[in-house]
């Protein structure tokens, strides 16, 4: 748990309302599930609700260690399933109540990514409520997920439409160190790294608490629902290793080469060290070292000569870059939770096994569902923002056919025929109360 | 949506004055709202008074979806949007939640329109202009 943020301040939010996922990290390794249900009556429910609310654990002391902790999530067919009043019902966002299959032009879920080819039970409305254990250790994980199935089981009213279980070592199945990056949350206690820049509001992350704009963000009513709420966007992908280790074989002679691209589509190296830091060859040590991972900017590197503009993390959170259009960075900040499923691919695999791998993608905050709107469109699709054209993510965009990534250099380097390494699964929209909400909601 | 650039048209009533008030704000800027260019997705973008400066009609042409940068607008440039469209009756403001549903509100669906280049973004026309310009560059050097 190196990598991640200690609590050293005094808190302002009110942590123990406030589910522990929203800040408490996800361990190195870890290990999981992800449960989805339908509630298919009312009272089932809500009698679901009261049982998981014993368990539930909240986010005070959310950097001390902890054998496993749930997150309870529910989607708006999920509030509507447990019968929420109307006028609660209509005060969630527009977009988060059409779901995430409804928004899929928005997203930009087109072509094998469209909702139409996504895996049961997504896309459709009986995607109601997920429970996310996450773990430490493979005991308690086992522990902990039999326990859920032993409270649920005798409830006829709730059906378990999916179960995928998650784990790794804290390197994703392409070989990357992953996760880290995260914003600083005002009021929660967090220390500052180095490269962090000032605090986020904590707004942006729980409903109920000011924002970038100085006010609260539109929030649920009663308050008893919306504040200490947050909302989740969960997007499940599976990952095509053995064409992203072709590619780099087809553009790279030697390991180094190979390596180097590798880092320059993401930003960083596999290890984490960040190419600002790191440009010519990876140095681990920055990898494992909080105080240096994430200390750097981009300002002194305005053409990309370090990390090129269009890379995976300069894309996903351009920090101090000039953009061609005006944007505020700090409202498009995320909390990540997500977690790798299947055994990574060895890099020199250039076939593909057939092996379901890849990563469930798990965004929370108060904007989530704009946000991660706004960055499929804007931010991973698009190459406006930066004034790369039609370039887009070389990591989780749909690539269409001839496309390229641009090295920047002298001369720069188009790399042609880059695929589509990630595609999607399915997703969904969902809202994360408060823990007192879950008791209002359980009736 | 025409290829890559939309259009918004509006109608909006005024609130009383509002039209002095605007039209004071528009002298001062001499009629041209450069700094509107930094936003850096608008294609162009105009006011015109109707019916005795009671209404506005706001027409504007821009990159992708209107709504994508009104959040961008709420904590970059608040008070020029809150200037601009505080003329407007029932103007919620830029950072209010309500502030998408009210533009849509009073959106009126354009019966048909043209652009010559859809596929031509401001980002991307200010990119080839920059490329051009190293080409005119290399082609005096070369002669
Ligand atoms: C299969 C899909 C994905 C893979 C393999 C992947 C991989 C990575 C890696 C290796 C990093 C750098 C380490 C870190 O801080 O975590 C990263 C960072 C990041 N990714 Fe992804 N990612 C995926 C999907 C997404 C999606 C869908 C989004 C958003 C829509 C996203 C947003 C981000 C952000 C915001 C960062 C942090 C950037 C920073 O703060 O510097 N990622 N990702």
């Amino acid at each position: 748990m190196d990598l991640f943020r200690r609590l050293r301040r005094r808190p302002t939010l009110e942590l123990d309302d406030i589910q522990a996922v929203v800040l408490r990290a996800r361990p190195e390794p870890y290990f999981g599930s992800h449960a989805i249900l339908e509630i298919g009556d009312r009272a089932a429910g809500q009698e679901m609700l009261r049982r998981l609310a014993p368990r539930l654990t909240s986010a005070a002391g959310w950097d001390e260690p902890r054998p496993s902790w749930p997150a309870v999530a529910i989607s708006y067919q999920g509030l509507v399933a447990l019968g929420v009043p109307e006028s609660s019902l209509a005060s969630f966002p527009a977009n988060f109540r059409a779901g995430m299959a409804a928004r899929a032009d928005r997203l930009r879920d087109t072509g094998v990514n469209a909702p139409k080819n996504w895996e049961f039970p997504f896309g459709t409305s009986r995607v109601h409520v997920a429970v996310s254990v996450y773990s430490d250790n493979e005991d308690d994980w086992r522990r902990e997920v039999a326990e859920y199935r032993r409270q649920l089981h005798d409830l006829p009213g709730v059906n378990l439409l999916s179960h995928q279980d998650f784990g790794a070592t804290g390197w994703n199945v392409f070989g990357y160190r992953d996760g880290f990056s995260q914003p600083l949350v005002e009021g929660s206690g967090a220390e500052s790294l180095p490269g962090d820049g000032r605090a986020i509001k904590a707004g942006e992350f729980v409903l109920g608490y000011p924002s970038e704009t100085g006010q609260p963000l539109g929030m649920p009513a009663p308050d008893v629902l919306g504040r200490n709420g947050s909302y989740v966007v969960f997007r499940k992908y599976h990952s095509h290793v053995a064409a992203f280790n072709k590619f780099l074989y087809d553009n790279g002679h030697t390991e180094q080469e190979r390596e180097l691209l590798a880092a320059k589509l993401v930003g960083r190296w596999r290890s984490g060290a960040p190419l600002a830091l790191a440009p010519e060859r990876d140095d681990p040590a920055i990898g494992e070292d909080p105080q240096r991972i994430n200390n750097f900017g981009y300002a002194d590197d305005p053409r990309g000569l370090r990390t090129p503009v269009g890379s995976h993390i300069r894309r996903m959170n351009p920090r101090d870059s000039k953009l061609e259009i005006l944007s505020d960075v700090n409202i498009r900040r995320i909390i990540r939770r997500s977690t790798s499923y299947g055994d990574p691919l060895p890099s020199d695999r250039l076939r593909d096994d057939g092996a379901s791998r890849g990563l469930d993608f798990i965004a929370l905050g108060a904007r989530a569902v704009d946000t991660v709107e706004f960055l499929q469109s804007e931010w991973v699709n698009s190459g406006s923002f930066a004034g790369l054209g039609k370039e887009k993510d070389p990591l989780i965009s749909r690539q269409d056919k001839g496309a390229y990534f641009t090295v920047p250099g002298s001369p720069p380097r188009r790399v042609h025929n880059i695929q589509s390494f990630n595609t999607l699964l399915g997703g969904e929209y969902f809202f994360l109360p408060s823990l007192s909400a879950i008791r209002w909601l359980a009736g | 949506m025409s290829g890559d650039v939309s259009e918004l048209t509006g109608i909006f009533d005024l609130k009383p004055n509002g039209a002095e008030r605007l039209r004071k704000f528009f002298k001062l800027v001499d009629g041209n709202l450069v700094g509107a260019g930094q936003v850096g997705t608008l294609h162009n973008m105009r006011f015109v008074f109707l019916d005795n400066d009671t209404k506005l009609l706001f027409a504007t042409a821009y990159d992708g979806e209107w709504d994508a940068y009104i959040d961008d607008f709420a904590t970059k440039i608040p008070e020029m949007m809150d200037y601009l469209f505080g003329n407007v009756e029932g103007w919620p403001g830029i950072a209010s939640p309500e502030v998408k549903d009210f533009i849509t509100k009073y959106q009126l669906q354009a019966a048909a329109w043209f652009v010559a280049h859809p596929d031509i973004t401001v980002s991307e026309a200010t990119r080839l202009k920059r490329q051009d310009l190293a080409v005119q560059r290399f082609l005096v050097e070369l002669n």
